[in-house]
């Protein structure tokens, strides 16, 4: 991620052994210990 | 800068319904009779205020007149069973009760899961009769080593190291509120790698403390040799059939010989060998599949592993061997692990009880009065006057044909019936709702969750956005969100999260959440669900 707004793509078949048929939640998270700080807009599906 | 990380299966389902009590009084007229042990011919059955008061040919007749506002039940061509008891599951959320009653299992015997958790639900059931989920007993939290299999789920768990730390370790579960302890042997060898696990003589002193506080222990094993050592160390009973081998006949005589009891959980077993299938057959059942989730079909069709060493068949020969020279077997199914559906799969382990061969009528038994005196439970797992009115009214004789225990007509609750057909139809209405979805999602472009242009949370389908913390699973993580202005593309808004991840929980996290099914936590298909294809999510994000 960076300072400038940037477009992301995610593939829900390539996570983990994730089931895009049985999706429950999209969680957009920190994960390293310590303050965190970031935006997010345009959500989408396709 | 964090990394952003996107989670997309979680697996919770909340949407049972209740049922407010209809009547004080019940009676099963002309009702075959299955009463814990054996099965009774046609005959009445009277509950009052939740409590079975009188059975048999006379318990209403001439000089015993129906009472007054008595709901009448045809028993007809139909059987009275005691509820179900699943003597092993984990249980993590009240829905999984709720869930549990709606296939007849009425009472459960949690092996491990928070102990906070544990302790309200205790309180709940202390506080009057909870008729719309089943009852639960729970171990609380279990004996295991640090990083020991156990430790994996995220749950704190006070762990052992010596046998002098015991007797302190089960004093703490006693004022936890534990009903019974559960202790690990589990290497991982027999599944490929090795972990820590307690040694016999940690084993022997926590089963020891554990008896002196007039508490059962029941033991994990996978292999013989963790059950040979549990045995050895003065465990009650086995968690697990172990499936690496059969008993020899040292182990056997030393089960005898000590009542050692086993649940063998099947259900969670009949996947675990390299080459073992996952079974299909309770999905496709017509009689319980309207009840099934997306989230328990999905769960069914996961296999529970494929490990080399392990082998279904040898755990079905080794309990038929125990069987045969009278050790205990309880029926357990270890839901919700993988290949299992809470309440559901109980009905797969009376099957696969029988597989192994016990009569239709010990696998209720064991289901029923078997798990009930084993765990001390004296007000059910009967229909006998003074027992709780747990009843599970069923199609067709089960003691003929196991399967006719999925054909449910009715389950009771201290005498409340279930509400089946709300529940039923709940889950109806989402997989209605998911249907429509994966149509729109089958048009051309994308389907926008939300731009923030509204300055608001809102989202165009499923639920709003909300911050998610490890904090549910005992971490110490912050989240907070807000609407700013200033987004993607120079549009009007952006949501903005901030927060601190913190360090008490292994896998920490701290950010936002959004849930595309109908109900929060519902599945959603995010794919095609007719003709599958990659789905991906597109988003525009950026750190501050």
């Amino acid at each position: 991620m960076t300072d400038e707004w940037q477009q992301y793509e995610v593939d829900l078949g390539t996570v983990g052994e994730c089931n895009p048929s049985g999706v429950m939640a999209i969680i957009f998270s920190a994960s390293q210990p310590g303050e965190y700080s970031f935006q997010i807009d345009d959500v989408a599906l396709q | 800068m964090k990394r952003l990380v996107m989670l997309a299966c979680v697996a919770l389902f909340t949407g049972a319904l209740a049922q407010e009590a209809t009547s004080s009084t019940l009676v099963f007229e002309n009702v075959q009779v299955f009463d814990g042990e054996a099965l009774l011919p046609a005959t009445t059955v009277v509950v009052q205020d939740g409590i079975i008061t009188a059975i048999g040919p006379d318990a209403i007749g001439p000089d015993t007149a129906v009472p007054e506002g008595a709901e009448i039940v045809d028993g007809s061509g139909r059987t009275l069973l005691p509820g179900l008891i699943d003597a092993h599951v984990h249980v993590f959320t009240p829905a999984m009760l709720q869930q549990a009653a709606v296939f007849g299992v009425t009472t459960v015997l949690d092996m491990f899961t928070d102990e906070g958790f544990a302790a309200q639900m205790r309180a709940e059931q202390a506080a009057g009769p909870v008729t719309a989920r089943a009852d639960m007993l729970s171990a609380g939290t279990l004996a295991t080593s640090p990083d020991g299999h156990g430790t994996q789920f995220g749950i704190d768990i006070d762990t052992l190291t010596a046998p002098d730390q015991a007797e302190q370790w089960v004093a703490d579960r006693v004022a936890a509120g534990a009903d019974y302890i559960k202790v690990v042997i589990e290497s991982g060898e027999e599944m490929g790698f090795t972990q820590p696990t307690l040694d016999e003589d940690t084993v022997r002193a926590v089963i020891e403390a554990a008896h002196a506080q007039g508490l059962s222990v029941v033991t994990h094993v996978q292999t013989a040799g963790a059950a040979a050592m549990a045995v050895s160390a003065g465990t009650d009973g086995l968690a697990h059939m172990f499936s690496d081998e059969v008993p020899d006949q040292a182990l056997i005589d030393a089960m005898v010989a000590n009542d050692v009891f086993v649940i063998p959980t099947f259900s969670v077993f009949q996947s675990i060998g390299a080459d073992d299938p996952v079974d299909t057959t309770i999905a496709q059942d017509e009689r319980l599949s309207p009840f099934l989730s997306p989230a328990d079909l999905q769960s069914l069709a996961s296999p529970y592993h494929g490990f080399e060493d392990l082998s279904f068949w040898v755990a079905l020969e080794g309990i038929e061997l125990l069987r045969a020279a009278g050790v205990r077997i309880l029926a357990g199914t270890d839901a919700p692990n993988p290949g299992t559906a809470f309440g559901a799969s109980m009905h797969r382990e009376l099957e696969l009880l029988t597989q192994a061969g016990l009569t239709p009528s010990e696998a209720l038994a064991a289901a029923t009065s078997g798990n009930a005196d084993t765990f001390g439970l004296t007000d059910r797992g009967r229909v006998a006057e003074g027992q709780l009115a747990d009843l599970v009214l069923v199609e067709g004789d089960p003691t003929l044909d196991i399967t006719a225990t999925r054909d449910i007509v009715a389950v009771y609750r201290q005498g409340v019936p279930i509400d089946r057909d709300g529940y039923g139809a709940a889950l109806a209405a989402t997989r209605q709702a998911a249907a429509a979805q994966a149509d729109q999602l089958q048009g051309e472009g994308p389907l926008l969750v939300s731009d923030f242009e509204s300055r608001g949370l809102d989202v165009t389908f499923g639920s709003e956005w909300a911050a998610t913390t490890d904090e549910q699973a005992g971490g110490n993580s912050t989240a907070a969100m807000e609407v700013v202005e200033g987004g993607a593309g120079n549009s009007a808004y952006s949501l903005a999260v901030t927060g601190v991840v913190g360090d008490a929980f292994a896998l920490p996290w701290g950010g936002v959440m959004f849930m595309p099914g109908a109900t929060p936590f519902a599945p959603r298909c995010a794919s095609s669900c007719s003709a599958p294809r990659p789905v991906r999510s597109r988003r525009s994000g950026r750190s501050t």
